[in-house]
């Protein structure tokens, strides 16, 4: 016994006296240098950009939604304050959804230029020049469309505010530590960065992928030549447009309209970028999701986001656009609501979201034919293969007396090809149109110009950033 | 608004006759509240020999709160004892073992918790449909099918245990070796049924917490003569935390009776994690004392954390304290008023590593966020901070112990100053970074205050006696640098923590800064704020905040009153707090007339401004201002002053004589109590000024949304001593 306690005694004294060890290291993370180590990092480091863009706040709905409210596609019935104050034009700096959208895209952004800087040094040399290219290109389209998603947003459109209107913060640096105080750059600036990153790019980048979930969702030269497209559309650039928008659907074993509405929900050559979910990864939150928004109560939706009647009525009764892609839901207190089919995972939110479809381009192409050469055979056949699409009859020149009357009718088929996809707002302020018609309560503060069209600077930042200005009306 | 209210309200505004609205509806409110119930069952025993003590309980306590769907169960053992091997080796060991069982719908800020979501329904939604099926009801579910069909269990298990072994190696020397463990495991299992969640949903989280502690000292007291006594302690101490937790989660169920994630057609999580941190310290102290009279403490302490950056792991720390017994002095021997008294000053400082594990590292995360079309990614989630370390605190107090009045009055106060450096704050950096914030030694901040207990017998006569204990609190907090944080409009530094507060240079660190509301002007009907220069504006603006005051009180404590008689006591705690803000969050909900259609609204907003109503609450139906209402202002801040009867206990204590004849009861008494049943305030009924929002969070303090009202309950119980 006496033994044995001198035994104890001596290791526990042992014990006391040796060394600790007090470094950890963290189970689910890596170091930023490990993060660019070897090539399979610097993919994940990639994939990562992609990944944070999922999020409801950037593609995952929100921006896309909001769009659709504040202009006339969608009666906005949803509970969020911070929502509905946007849909009545009230907007507030301090609107805590606008903050978390800025925030979610600079953190895409930023994490895209930490592939664009750290990359081409990574050194694991099984990484070729080629690839390190490539997925320097593929950062760079993604911090594009993420600027120009903020900028349409946060800054006057260039036919109503011009070229200096107030834009975003272009940041291209990784976080180094220091903190810059970005002034926000103009409107034109923003879009000359853009489409001079896309003009360098598409070469880097491939035509497809070895899966169709990549091919359809990461940077392609056909997804970098649709976004120049839109970009040259919504600057009036129309030869622009019109050349990029060909450059895509030259690609015919690509993309290609579906010959029916049953393409919604697989990787075909509808999409020409779209940003993938599934089950298990997702942008939705317990605030959103393209599911919730666009689902009844009663299916398990929030139900917020119903078709607006601006918007049925727009629609033939026999146009398949309207009749293949909506369900009709009456709700607790007996009224009758419409609400489309586009997103119809409302239980594991897997549905993709749409960024840039061939049909978005096909349109493209169409308006910008009809802004250079009037009412013209090519915009016709373009909006024909549409219009037979959705089971209703073509047109053809003897319908339109005028230029403004053709292009009017191109706008209106955009609308209902693309409604629910987050085009209508910019598709009505590009074109000088009010968001909202002349019956709504509205109508005046959503003329093209209101301070309230586009979104506050969010206080926060303005708080933090002495670089920032508000936008007027703001203050 | 009850339905009535509700239709009319709507009808106000949209024009439409009330008739145009369902005329049926449900109050959810009075269908959540219910009569709670508490049980608890204490037992528990001590004994032993010369060289073995023990000390045995068990507690059993059951609580079914208010709030619908709300159960807790809780059990409770410990064993505690003692062996001497010899008269220099002893040994003991403490063991605790509890299992909480809690079965909750969420509390606070979710729409599933009952006290919450009661009060958004809009009063026509029904929990049943015509056939008596639950209905669904969307993002503010139906509680009343959550509450019966759900499995919203929430369990924890909790080991903790020491050993420890004491050895006199010399007469005045001492080593003890102490090694202890806190286990605790949380079991949370949630499973939504096809109501709630379309197909259903499962989900299962375990968390495993493991701590180890050994502390190892050297203990040296002694006695020169009998006037000078001795004392030196040196010690090791070492803590290790590794924190494991396993998530599943699936939907798709074939029916509401399989109750296992397994069971579920999708997986949409299945995550595993990890985490930890360590705690390494050394440590010595002395003491000396003379004569009882005179009292000297000086310590050193050198801690090492896991959490902060290899240059700045280690900190040293350190204390000097002097005491005075002035009631041992001649001057004041023999003195009739005065038994005791005692000065005490001290001056140290002690270190704070409260951050996140891994703070200072610049990080990659992995996970589904990093994730990306079935292939594995990664993103940054933490920038660097390498420079980052121990937050420090000097304090210093001065203290005074009286007893007077042959020890009726015991009289303890004191003045207390404590400068905080290197503050521990997570700084909002621009997103325009990629981050939200990261942790930042940014600044110093100082706590003053005055402590004060005084414990009075007031009345002690033939069995009749009247004792009064105070306890209160003087507290001022104060900023007093944040360099290199963001700069307002008017060059106050500050850091922000939430929407409606932030710490300011000069002010307190919780200082509610918000757009001050005046009220509706009674010639136009439009609602008013303060503009900076204080002038009403009928535009809400954020450049138009302010200073407003403190979350935190200036004044804090508690007021116990016990009368005695034969047997009776009769027992009254008041409690009370003066000088602090509550942002009530959830009036923004209920206060927002844009909000009309989507939740249900406070009655107050059909005090709505006409020509013949111009002293009214809410303003004008068809006015400018209507849609901005609702804003973030000072209409949803209240101060928190107020004053509560915390307890009233009434106890009998059966006479020592009755319990001889018994044989077997060694006490017994019973007792009735009441709790919380008389709060004094001015705020408005519902609202509760005992708040739990962002309780850990020190940056975020008094904001609250839809805390619930503290339970009035009523207690009667037996306690026996055999």
């Amino acid at each position: 016994m006496k033994n044995l306690k001198t035994i104890l005694f001596i290791g526990l004294l042992g014990s006391l006296f040796s060394c600790e060890d007090l470094d950890i290291d963290p189970q689910q993370s890596l170091s930023t240098e490990l993060a660019f180590a070897d090539k399979q990092s610097v993919e994940g480091s990639l994939l990562g950009v992609y990944s944070l863009t999922q999020e409801w706040e950037v593609f995952g709905s929100l921006p896309q939604v909001i769009a659709d409210f504040q202009a006339d596609n969608v009666r906005f019935i949803g509970s969020f304050p911070t929502l509905q104050e946007i849909g009545i034009y009230t907007t507030q700096a301090d609107n805590v959804t606008v903050r978390d959208l800025w925030r979610a895209h600079y953190r895409a952004i930023l994490a895209a230029n930490a592939v664009v800087a750290f990359t081409p040094d990574s050194p694991d040399e099984a990484l070729t020049t080629e690839e390190r290219n490539q997925y320097v290109a593929e950062a760079k389209f993604m911090r594009s469309l993420l600027m120009f998603q903020l900028v349409n947003l946060f800054g006057q459109p260039v036919n109503v505010a011009g070229e200096d209107a107030l834009g975003i913060p272009i940041v291209t640096d990784a976080f180094s530590g220091e903190i810059v105080d970005f002034p926000r750059n103009t409107v034109g600036e923003v879009h000359e960065f853009i489409i001079n990153e896309l003009n360098a790019i598409v070469a880097d980048l491939p035509d497809t992928y070895a899966t169709s979930a990549f091919t359809r969702g990461r940077a392609t030269k056909g997804a970098a030549n649709a976004l120049l497209s839109r970009i040259h559309l919504y600057r009036g650039e129309w030869q622009l447009a019109a050349d990029k928008a060909k450059a895509v659907l030259d690609a015919e074993a690509i993309y290609g309209l579906a010959g029916n509405y049953s393409f919604w929900g697989e990787n075909n050559s509808e999409y020409v970028f779209s940003i993938q979910n599934s089950e298990i990864d997702n942008g939705r939150t317990g605030s959103g999701g393209w599911g919730s928004y666009y689902n009844s109560a009663e299916d398990g939706g929030r139900g917020d986001a119903p078709f607006s009647n601006a918007l049925i009525e727009a629609y033939a009764t026999n146009d398949m656009r309207i009749t293949a892609l909506s369900k009709e839901n009456v709700n607790g207190e007996g009224v009758s609501l419409l609400y489309t089919t586009k997103f119809p995972d409302v239980v594991t939110h897997s549905d993709n979201s749409p960024i840039i479809r061939t049909t978005e381009i096909v349109l493209n192409r169409a308006e910008a034919l009809a802004q250079l050469n009037g009412v013209n055979d090519e915009s016709l056949a373009l909006i024909n293969d549409l219009r037979d699409r959705a089971g209703l009859e073509g047109l053809s020149a003897g319908n339109f007396a005028s230029k403004e009357a053709f292009i009017a009718q191109i706008l209106e088929e955009r609308r209902k090809e693309l409604a629910f996809e987050g085009h209508r707002r910019m598709d009505l302020l590009r074109n000088n149109l009010p968001l909202r018609p002349e019956s709504d309560t509205y109508f005046d503060a959503s003329k093209p110009g209101e301070d309230r069209t586009i979104l506050p600077i969010p206080q926060r930042e303005l708080d933090i950033n002495t670089g920032l200005v508000q936008n007027p009306g703001f203050e | 608004m009850s339905l009535a209210q509700y239709n009319q309200y709507r009808s106000d505004r949209t024009g439409d006759p009330v008739s145009s609205f369902p005329q049926t509806g449900f109050d959810w409110p009075e269908a959540v509240i219910e009569q709670g119930k508490i049980s608890n069952l204490n037992v528990s025993a001590s004994g032993g020999s010369d060289n073995t003590t023990y000390f045995i309980s068990g507690t059993y306590f059951m609580q079914d709160t208010y709030a619908l769907g709300n159960e807790l169960d809780r059990f409770n053992g410990r064993l505690n004892m003692t062996h001497k091997f010899s008269e220099k080796a002893r040994f003991g060991a403490n063991v605790g073992l509890a299992k909480t069982f809690n079965d909750r719908i969420n509390s606070d800020n979710s729409t599933f918790a009952p006290l919450t979501s009661a009060f958004l329904h809009l009063p026509y939604n029904k929990p049943f449909d015509e056939n008596g099926n639950y209905t669904r009801l969307g993002f503010v579910p139906n509680l009343l099918a959550l509450a019966d069909l759900a499995q919203t269990e929430y369990v924890t298990r909790r080991t903790t245990a020491n050993t420890y072994f004491e050895f006199d190696i010399l007469p005045d020397l001492t080593f003890k070796t102490d090694w202890g463990i806190d286990q605790i495991q949380t079991e949370e299992t949630m499973r939504y049924p096809d109501i709630i969640e379309p197909t259903g949903q499962g989900y299962k989280r375990i968390i495993q917490d493991y701590k180890w502690l050994s502390t190892n000292t050297l203990n040296y007291q002694k006695y020169f003569g009998n006037d000078h006594f001795f004392g030196a302690l040196l010690g090791y101490s070492y803590e290790q935390s590794d924190f494991a937790s396993m998530t599943v989660e699936g939907s798709g169920f074939v029916s509401d009776k399989l109750p296992n994630v397994a069971s579920a057609a999708t997986p949409t999580i299945t995550s595993a994690t990890g985490t930890g941190w360590k705690l390494a310290s050394y440590f010595s102290r002395l003491n000396y004392r003379y004569k009882d009279k005179f009292l000297f403490e000086g310590s050193a302490r050198r801690d090492g954390s896991s959490r902060f950056g290899m240059d700045n792991r280690y900190g040293n720390f350190w204390a000097l304290s002097g005491g005075w017994v002035l009631s041992e002095e001649k001057f004041l021997q023999n003195n009739s008023i005065l038994d005791f008294l005692k000065i005490n000053t001290s001056y140290g400082i002690a270190g704070n590593d409260r951050v996140d594990n891994f703070a200072s590292l610049g990080l990659y995360q992995a996970g589904s966020l990093g994730d990306y079309a079935g292939s594995p990614g990664i993103y940054p989630s933490q920038p660097a901070n390498p420079t980052l370390g121990w937050e420090e605190s000097a304090q210093f107090d001065f203290t005074v112990y009286a007893t007077l009045f042959n020890n009726k009055l015991d009289i303890e106060a004191s003045l207390w100053n404590k400068r905080t450096t290197g503050l521990l704050l997570d700084v909002p950096i621009p997103y325009t970074t990629g981050y939200t914030s990261y942790a930042q030694n940014a600044g110093v901040m100082r706590n003053r205050g005055i402590d004060l207990m005084i414990n009075s017998l007031n009345v002690q006569s033939s069995g009749f006696e009247w004792r009064t204990i105070l306890n209160v609190g003087f507290l001022k907090n104060e900023v007093l640098e944040l360099p290199g944080a963001s700069e307002d409009s008017k060059g106050r530094l500050f850091v922000q923590g939430s929407s409606s507060q932030r710490a300011i240079e000069g002010y307190s660190v919780n200082t509610f800064y918000l757009v001050r509301y005046s009220g509706i002007n009674p010639e136009t009907g439009e609602a008013e704020w303060l503009n900076s220069d204080g002038e009403p504006t009928n535009t809400y603006s954020t450049n138009n905040r302010e200073i407003i005051g403190s979350a935190i009180p200036r004044i804090s404590g508690g007021l116990t009153n016990t009368f005695s008689y034969k047997g009776f006591d009769l027992s009254a705690l008041f409690t009370f707090t003066q000088g602090n803000y509550i942002m009530f969050d959830d009036l923004r909900f209920l206060y927002s007339p844009n909000n009309l259609n989507s939740f249900n609204l406070d009655p107050q907003l059909l005090d709505y401004w006409t020509e013949e109503n111009t002293n009214s609450f809410a303003p004008r139906l068809d006015g400018t201002t209507q849609a901005n209402f609702g804003q973030r202002s000072t209409i949803h801040l209240r101060k928190g002053d107020h004053i509560r009867l915390r307890n009233l206990s009434l106890t009998y204590n059966i006479p020592a004589n009755v319990l001889e004849r018994t044989n077997v009861l060694r006490s017994a008494r019973v007792y009735g109590m009441l709790q919380n049943m008389l709060t004094f305030s001015n705020l408005e009924d519902g609202l509760e000024p005992e708040i739990s929002g962002n309780g850990s969070d020190n940056q975020i303090q008094g904001e609250s949304f839809f805390t619930p009202a503290q339970a009035k309950s009523f207690t009667l119980g037996v306690s026996l001593g055999f």
